[in-house]
């Protein structure tokens, strides 16, 4: 059987029931985009591979003890996993005092980790989301327009470019725009997401 | 951005990966931003 033609939700259910290298070629199929994105944040090759590793085995942890829920977006998934390893990473090493944030590049909004589970265990504070609920309204309208049909209505930007009229392409410039200025709202306004 | 209004963008996967290449690129910023905004957001 080819295993590239099937779906991340297949080999997972191909591992779960006892094929043990339907996870390595589900991994193998997001890999390297993990490993760009940790890079892009540590930059540092050795670090990138570590916490790569780390992020990996947790993966398969949560999926063998039956607390992965598949809601077909396991990249999203992984590289949230990856992103709270890297926090975790700074976050150890800026106690040894061998990593300065501005200098490695982690110049994020906050120290915000993500949920890696379900939607209630997320730890937003009802505060923040209402003031950047606030800053979505401040938007101009057709960005705010693209960040509601596809955060809240979970719209596709083709489906978000038919409705609106314009090309996907125009779409995602939008929603580039609109990401740019909640940036510089949130920063101006010194919120922390957390 | 490429030319991208032919791709098919109809399944969840690929339209996340479509907003991660082409929205966010290697903007940690953006990225970090889009996951808080799918969390506070999905919900409604």
């Amino acid at each position: 059987m080819n295993t590239k033609a099937l779906s991340d939700r297949e080999l997972l259910n191909q591992y779960l029931a006892g094929d043990r290298t339907s996870i390595s070629q589900l991994i193998e199929r997001y890999e390297r985009r993990v490993r760009d994105y940790i890079y892009m944040m540590v930059k540092d090759s050795d670090r990138t591979d570590d916490i790569l590793q780390e992020t990996l085995i947790k993966a398969v942890r949560v999926i063998d003890e039956g607390r992965y829920t598949d809601n077909g977006k396991f990249l999203s998934w992984l590289l949230r996993i990856a992103h709270n390893q890297v926090i975790d990473h700074f976050r150890a090493a800026k106690q040894h005092k061998q990593v300065n944030e501005s200098e490695s590049g982690y110049d994020l909004l906050g120290t915000l980790r993500f949920a890696e589970g379900t939607v209630e265990d997320r730890m937003v504070s009802q505060q923040t989301e209402q003031e950047v609920r606030g800053l979505i309204e401040q938007l101009p309208p057709e960005q705010r327009e693209v960040v509601m049909m596809r955060y809240y209505s979970g719209l596709s930007f083709k489906e978000i470019a038919e409705q609106t009229q314009v090309s996907i392409n125009t779409a995602l410039g939008r929603m580039r725009y609109a990401l740019i200025n909640l940036r510089r709202m949130i920063r101006e306004k010194e919120l922390v997401l957390c | 951005m490429s030319e991208i209004d032919q791709t098919d963008t109809t399944r969840s996967i690929s339209d996340e990966e479509l907003l991660i290449e082409e929205v966010i690129g290697s903007d940690t910023d953006l990225y970090y931003l889009h996951f808080f905004l799918s969390e506070i957001l999905r919900k409604g």
